[in-house]
Parts: C-alpha cells; sequence; structure tokens
C-alpha cells in the first residue's frame, strides 16, 4: 500500500509590537468566573443537577506573556502560586503577577497549571496550600452536587500537568493599566464529551458511580465505572475507558484566556 | 497528504496518494474521520455508504465460530491524533509508506474488539450472523476502539 506523507503548515500570524507611547503596568489575574464562585445551576446541565463549589483550587505557575510570537517576554514569572476560585472576587478575579512595561499591545501569553511543590499562596488558606503541595495536585475540586431532594458530594485531586502557551489576548498598555486574565472554566469537569463542540454538562454518571450509596463521589469510584459502551461520553483517539480517567482529561481543557479564548495545550503527567 | 480517501484495510497495497516530505524525525501522524458518501463512488447498496467504517469477519472461540458485521458511524469530521509514525526521513528518501491498522495494540495487547460479547448479541433475522449497528453498546465500544490511536501506524514499506 502506498501513501505518505502528512505535511504540517505552521502560520504565524502578525503580531503586534511595542510603540512610541507611555509605559505603564500589565497584569496578569486569574478568574473562575460565575460557575465556580456562585455554582453551577440546573439550568446549564441535561439533567436537573446543579453544583456549588465549596474550594476550587488551581495551582498555575511558569506565567510569561509577551509582544508577538517571538518577542521578548516582559512577564516571565517562574513561581507558582495556589488560587481557590470558589472565594468571592467580586467579578475581579485575583492578580497573579504584574510587570511595567514598556508601551505597546501584548498579544502572547502561555502558563502552565501543575503541581508543584514549592508553590505558595495566590489566595488559599496555608491547610489548602500544603494539601496541594504534599498530594501533588494541579487541581483540587470539592463541593456537592444537588437535585431536587438528592445531593452527592464529591472532592477531587487532579496531578495532571497541563502548560497552556500561544493564548491569544491584546493587552494594550499606553501610560496606564492593562490586565490578562486567566480564565478557568469550572463546568469543563462536567462535559460530556471529549471531542464535541457542543458538549453537554452531565452528572447523572458521576451520580450513578456512587455505588457505596453513602452521597460522596470518590475518585475510586469513578474509576470504576467504564464509559466504553457510552453512547456519549466520547474522548476520540485517547485510551480512555473509565470515567475518572475521563474527567482527569477534561481538566485539562479548563485553562483559558480573558473568558473565552483558547491556547495551544500540552499535556504531560 | 490532501484529499479523502476511502481505505479498504483488506486490500494490501492500494495506493492512497503522495506527497512530499519535509526531512526530520516524525513521530505520530493524524487523520480525520469522515462519513462515505457519494464522491466515492460507491454502489447505491454499499453497506459503508453513509457510514465511518464497515467491518466484516467471523468472531471465533473454543472452536465455534460466529460470522458477524458492523457498520459504525463517528461524527464528521472526528481526528484521529497521534498514529504511530516513528520514522526518519531523510533528504533522499524515496520510496512509499504504508498506513496500518492494528487490531491489536502493540503497547498494552488489547485488541479493536475488547469488550464486545459476539456470543451475546442477537442473530440477524434468519441467519447465522450479529450485525453491529447505532444503538447498539457493542457498536459504542467497537466505535469507541476504533478510534484509539494505538490502533494506527504508518511505517516504512519494505519488501518482504
Amino acid at each position: 500500500m502506498k501513501s505518505i506523507s502528512f505535511v504540517a503548515l505552521a502560520m504565524l500570524l502578525a503580531a503586534a509590537c511595542s510603540d512610541s507611547g507611555a509605559p505603564g503596568t500589565l497584569e496578569v489575574r486569574i478568574y473562575g468566573e460565575a460557575f465556580i464562585e456562585e455554582g453551577i445551576p440546573a439550568a446549564e446541565f441535561d439533567d436537573g443537577w446543579s453544583i456549588a463549589f465549596d474550594t476550587f483550587l488551581v495551582s498555575v505557575g511558569e506565567v510569561a506573556v509577551a509582544a508577538g510570537p517571538a518577542g521578548a517576554f516582559v512577564i516571565d514569572d517562574p513561581a507558582y502560586r495556589i488560587y481557590d476560585l470558589a472565594r468571592p472576587s467580586g467579578g475581579s478575579g485575583f492578580p497573579v503577577t504584574s510587570a511595567e512595561v514598556i508601551a505597546g499591545t501584548y498579544d502572547h501569553v502561555r502558563f502552565r497549571i501543575a503541581p508543584s511543590a514549592t508553590a505558595v499562596a495566590g489566595n488559599a488558606e496555608a491547610d489548602d496550600v500544603e494539601m496541594m503541595r504534599a498530594g501533588g495536585y494541579a487541581v483540587w475540586v470539592a463541593g456537592v452536587a444537588t437535585r431536587g431532594g438528592e445531593s452527592k458530594r464529591f472532592a477531587w485531586g487532579f496531578a495532571t500537568a497541563t502548560a497552556y502557551a500561544a493564548c491569544y489576548t491584546r493587552a494594550r498598555v499606553d501610560g496606564d493599566h492593562a490586565a490578562i486574565e486567566i480564565t478557568i472554566h469550572g463546568d469543563h469537569i462536567f462535559y460530556d464529551d471529549l471531542v464535541s463542540s457542543e458538549p453537554a454538562l452531565s452528572f447523572d454518571p458521576m451520580a450513578a458511580a456512587d455505588r457505596d450509596g453513602d452521597d460522596l463521589v470518590t475518585v475510586e469510584e469513578l474509576a470504576g465505572l467504564d464509559i466504553s459502551a457510552e453512547e456519549r461520553y466520547q474522548v476520540g483517539s485517547l485510551d480512555i475507558d473509565d470515567l475518572w480517567g475521563f474527567i482527569d482529561q477534561q481538566v485539562s481543557t479548563v485553562g483559558h484566556i480573558d473568558g473565552e479564548g483558547h491556547c495551544d495545550t500540552t499535556l504531560r503527567e | 497528504m490532501t484529499g479523502d480517501v476511502l481505505i479498504d484495510w483488506t486490500d494490501d497495497g492500494a495506493p492512497l496518494g503522495t506527497a512530499r516530505l519535509l526531512s526530520g524525525d516524525y513521530q505520530s501522524a493524524n487523520f480525520t474521520l469522515r462519513r462515505a458518501g457519494d464522491s466515492d463512488g460507491l454502489a447505491a447498496d454499499d453497506p459503508v455508504r453513509g457510514h465511518t467504517f464497515h467491518i466484516e469477519g467471523v468472531a471465533s472461540q473454543a472452536g465455534q465460530s460466529l460470522p458477524f458485521q458492523a457498520v459504525l458511524d463517528i461524527d464528521e469530521g472526528t481526528r484521529m491524533i497521534g498514529a504511530l509514525f516513528p520514522v526518519r526521513i531523510t533528504d533522499d528518501a524515496t520510496g512509499p509508506l504504508v498506513m496500518q491498522v492494528l487490531t491489536v495494540d502493540p503497547f498494552e495487547g488489547d485488541t479493536m474488539f475488547d469488550g464486545v460479547d459476539f456470543a451475546r448479541l442477537p442473530l440477524s433475522g434468519g441467519g447465522p450472523r450479529v450485525d453491529i449497528v447505532p444503538g447498539q453498546d457493542a457498536h459504542n465500544i467497537l466505535r469507541r476502539r476504533v478510534q484509539v490511536h494505538d490502533h494506527y501506524a504508518i511505517a516504512v514499506f519494505t519488501i518482504p
């Protein structure tokens, strides 16, 4: 059989560059939006469940910002910080890092959500920071799912390291202050498909995983739920057969930029 | 390589197309799945028409054999990412590459048909054959397995 070749074409987009305006402050913030701070309402789910997060801990670090894909990084902060995005922020999120920069439009961001043994508190409590460091977690979510008189608690830690790069933003600095937002989409944890462009939110399979009926859905119970015969919960070319593996993979998609902006992601265990 | 192809995996040696590769060390390849349609020149009653896969064979166990047929529907445009492609292409490299389907995962030893219990599938009308069709658990299992990247590879063709 003769076949050949997969040629990848890369197109570099034109980048903005610095100009002759006045320097100012460029800040990076992190925000979990209303879905994490206030919860995910039942109307968002296709099975009537709603979610309230008690904690939504994220270990974020290696934040860097540049003007253009080949531009020098004006922010290049290696530190890892742990944030509890379930804490109310009044809609503005929490500060991560900042720098005084020359005037310009800064349009390339990268960051990692990964475990770090040296992470420090962003806004998280000291006990939570220690738990994340000791447990080797990148993300930790705890809360309750509710539907009518039913409720299921969950507390799940994820060790998956994800590098987000080439996040496209347009932060303009000209003698003033500009902010870039790392946005965390907490609803992705409850998506029912890894490949669909329009996945639904669902909690029924997670509730069904509670085999011992103690109303606490554990990692072990999720890992014991085979999804291979499900019409939903498609995984594309990934070799994932259980619900925990599915959710763990889904966690690598939570990072965004400035709300709905996307990044190139690389997953590392 | 651009363009749509319909691959008969049992037809060893059928050309799929040509292209020029950049020299370098390759590790993996991607392709996109689709539904077979009018552009494939299929007969009106071809079983793969309107579907992504048509698999026909015989499942055997403990001396018993059961013919089966499966038609699998995968969303148009679904990408298969990470087929094995451990090949070094040099500046003067020529010759064919082969695209392979690996029914047995070379890393983990699992097969494309793991989880499909042929003995429990209903026989199709009148004949000793089972049909795996959309809506069945077996279809969902098989549809998932055929998309796993470990089941595909591209290798340099060598004359036996």
